[in-house]
């Protein structure tokens, strides 16, 4: 069984007064044909670990501590020249903002015949070949790939990004806020393909995102991020019928949601302010903002509890209690 | 009673410079005729997607920008003949949030300057009066009068936009108009801000005009709806109607491709728009300005009228305009994909 596995994955950035860890012993695991969610805000490190699988890192940026492990092998110390096989290898990528991760001069095309070629060593009528059948994997019609990225929408650039990240068939997809820059008409279909895709290529993917009504649509596991610590995860499903940890509950009661009752009352919200890698509370990171924290959450740092099948929360007092106080 | 703002037929076109390729410089209709009234203590939110020219026509009713053409009528007064200095003292009584706090602070200026100068410039308090109405301005926002001294980088992006919020109202405006104030901000820090705003526009009677894409937000703080698609209002209604029954096909599309927090929710599947598929999305940005439905590739109900004609606005009952020429029907409790007891 084919899997990625990220363990006690530390990330640290240098600081002016020592190493800032932007994520603190993170641990996740995604297998073949599943949608997983890597949910947090700006800050929470989500993005950081997405890319810290892959070795790329920002360069200040190191991983001090754990395992990127893929089919058991850990990719954290491979060698670049290893760890170019892996990326857009075993491993497909894909960004936020479609229109800087694609090459202004040349078209679509040439992008991908370059991928095809570096990954699979294909000869160019084989070349060709795999195009058509990949753009037309990802709804494209041939013709765009004679475009060049400003000729083609937000959608297009995002399908066409997708097909640079599926040319070498890879086993895994870490999607980073994919959806995030687009109209949602367009998220939908961006959505549903990448569903779709899933199922027809036993993809794992990864989707990070803040959008927690994203995970709801496609995931059947998550992970949610605060501070650089993985705060709750769990089946769907259970993460939002009945979240474990404060913060979880918090932000799905201060989403404001379509076809609520009428009338313009105030919407529960999370108290403070986004944390500070630089500045971490001690204890649990998350005491400043949450209605239910006491002494020994300001002291000392909760440990994983098991709350249901698979559901897993890093909390002193879990439960439905936590529903915004 | 004449409302706050009355802006008719707003037109703005930009152009293409001239290049010894094309003679004729190509000329894009950003805003394509615009009705649109504002009442005072009113929140008007303006919805659609990148590009349907909701920014544009906002900075057109605030003559940020001017207008090619329409009018616009602010409190009675002809907004389009005013003089820059008689503009200038009229803005004191318009005032705008950014999307991006981060950028429209000035980085260099304390908080407290920053919130004195629109006070000092417009002579609304006396010099030794300045402190008092920065701290008052401070509290309005939730923030203690300690930031007055600080810079804006020190600020997180709530607080950020709290500021840019006290500064709007330093001048005490009538009309609020906020440009996708929460849509930087983080989830858990976006109601905070919502609620601020409601708030806000509830104690100075303030009419607001919330420039959004999150459609839940929306509904959640808007009495009417206006939505934009390329230029034009496709659709707009008291908030309880059109999120009930949307009439025209594109703010159907729209609610029933938002997701929802709800794990198990089968959503629709997307409609297809031609457009994008066919990669013709190139071909109908030229549209503007058309003689057609500039929806017509997207929609699943597009006749031979709609290539040749474009449907105006038009009234379809209970204060609900819509622009089309086959809109939906209003069947029973609610509309088909998104009636209340859906959620």
């Amino acid at each position: 069984m084919s899997a990625l596995a990220v363990e006690a994955l530390t990330v640290a950035f240098p600081g002016p007064a020592g190493p800032v860890e932007v994520v603190r012993g993170a641990s996740l695991r995604l297998e073949r044909g599943e949608m997983v969610g890597l949910v947090g805000e700006s800050g929470s490190g989500k993005s950081l670990t997405a890319l810290a699988i892959l070795g790329l890192l920002p360069p200040t940026a190191r991983a001090t501590s754990g395992r990127v492990l893929l089919d058991g092998r850990d990719l954290l110390g491979l060698p670049e020249r290893e760890l170019r096989l892996v990326r857009g290898g075993a491993i497909g990528l894909v960004f936020q903002e479609p229109l800087s991760a694609l090459n202004p001069v040349l078209t679509a095309g040439r992008q991908l015949a370059e991928a095809l070629r570096a990954h699979r060593r294909l000869g160019r009528r084989e070349c060709a070949a795999a195009a058509r059948e990949l753009l037309d994997l990802v709804g494209l019609p041939e013709r765009a790939a004679a475009s060049y990225p400003h000729q083609l929408s937000g959608g297009q650039r995002q399908r066409v990004l997708l097909t640079l990240a599926l040319a070498s068939r890879p086993a895994f997809l870490l999607a980073d806020e994919p959806t995030t820059a687009l109209d949602v008409t367009v998220q939908a279909q961006i959505l549903d393909l990448l569903a779709a895709l899933r199922v027809r290529l036993r993809l794992g993917v990864l989707l990070v995102t803040h959008d927690l009504a994203v995970v709801a649509e496609c995931c059947e596991r998550a992970y949610v991020m605060y501070a650089g610590q993985i705060v709750e995860e769990g089946p769907v499903p259970a993460l939002f019928g009945s979240p474990g940890h404060p913060y979880t509950a918090g932000l799905l009661a201060a989403l404001p949601r379509l076809g609520r009752p009428a009338g313009r009352g105030t919407l529960p919200v999370v108290p403070g302010q986004v944390a500070d890698p630089r500045h971490l509370p001690p204890g649990c990171a998350f005491h400043p903002r949450c209605p239910q924290a006491a002494n020994r959450c300001r002291e000392e740092l909760p440990a994983t509890v098991e709350l249901g099948p698979g559901h897993r929360c890093r909390c002193f007092f879990p439960g439905p209690g936590g529903s915004g106080g | 009673m004449t409302p706050l703002l009355e802006a008719r037929a707003i037109v703005k076109e930009y152009r293409s410079r001239r290049s010894w390729l094309r003679r004729e410089p190509p000329v894009l209709r950003a805003v394509d005729g615009v009705d649109l009234e504002l009442d005072r203590s009113e929140t008007l939110a303006l919805v659609g997607e990148s590009g349907s020219g909701k920014t544009t026509l906002a900075r057109c009713l605030l003559r940020l920008v001017e207008p090619t053409a329409g009018e616009l009528r602010f409190a009675g007064r002809d907004l389009l003949a005013l003089a820059p200095a008689a503009l200038r003292a009229e803005r004191r009584r318009f005032q705008m949030v950014f999307q991006d706090p981060q950028s429209s602070l000035n980085p260099r200026l304390r908080i407290g300057p920053m919130l004195a100068e629109p006070v000092r410039v417009h002579r609304l308090r006396s010099a030794d009066a300045l402190p008092a109405r920065v701290e008052e301005l401070l509290a309005q926002v939730g923030l203690p009068p300690a930031a007055a001294r600080q810079y804006p980088h020190e600020f997180s992006g709530g607080q950020r936009q709290r500021i840019g919020i006290a500064r709007a109202l330093a001048t005490e405006p009538d009309l609020l108009v906020a440009d996708e104030p929460v849509s930087a901000l983080d989830v858990s820090v976006r109601a905070q801000i919502v609620n601020l705003l409601v708030d806000l526009q509830r104690r100075h009677g303030l009419a607001l005009l919330f420039i959004g894409h999150d459609l839940a937000v929306v509904e959640h703080l808007a009495d009417r709806v206006a939505v934009m698609y390329r230029g034009r209002i496709v659709e707009e209604a008291p908030v309880r109607a059109l999120f009930a029954t949307p009439r025209h096909p594109y703010p159907r599309a729209l609610l029933a491709a938002v997701p929802r927090p709800e794990p198990g929710r089968r959503r629709p599947p997307p409609v297809e728009p031609a457009g994008e598929r066919a990669g013709r999305e190139g071909e109908t940005r030229k549209e503007f300005g058309w003689a057609a439905c500039a929806y017509r590739w997207r929609c699943p109900r597009a006749s031979e009228r709609c290539e040749v004609e474009a449907p105006r606005l038009a009234p379809v009952g209970n204060g609900h305009r819509t622009a089309c020429f086959h809109p939906e029907e209003i069947r029973g409790e609610g509309g088909r994909n998104f009636s209340p007891e859906d959620a």
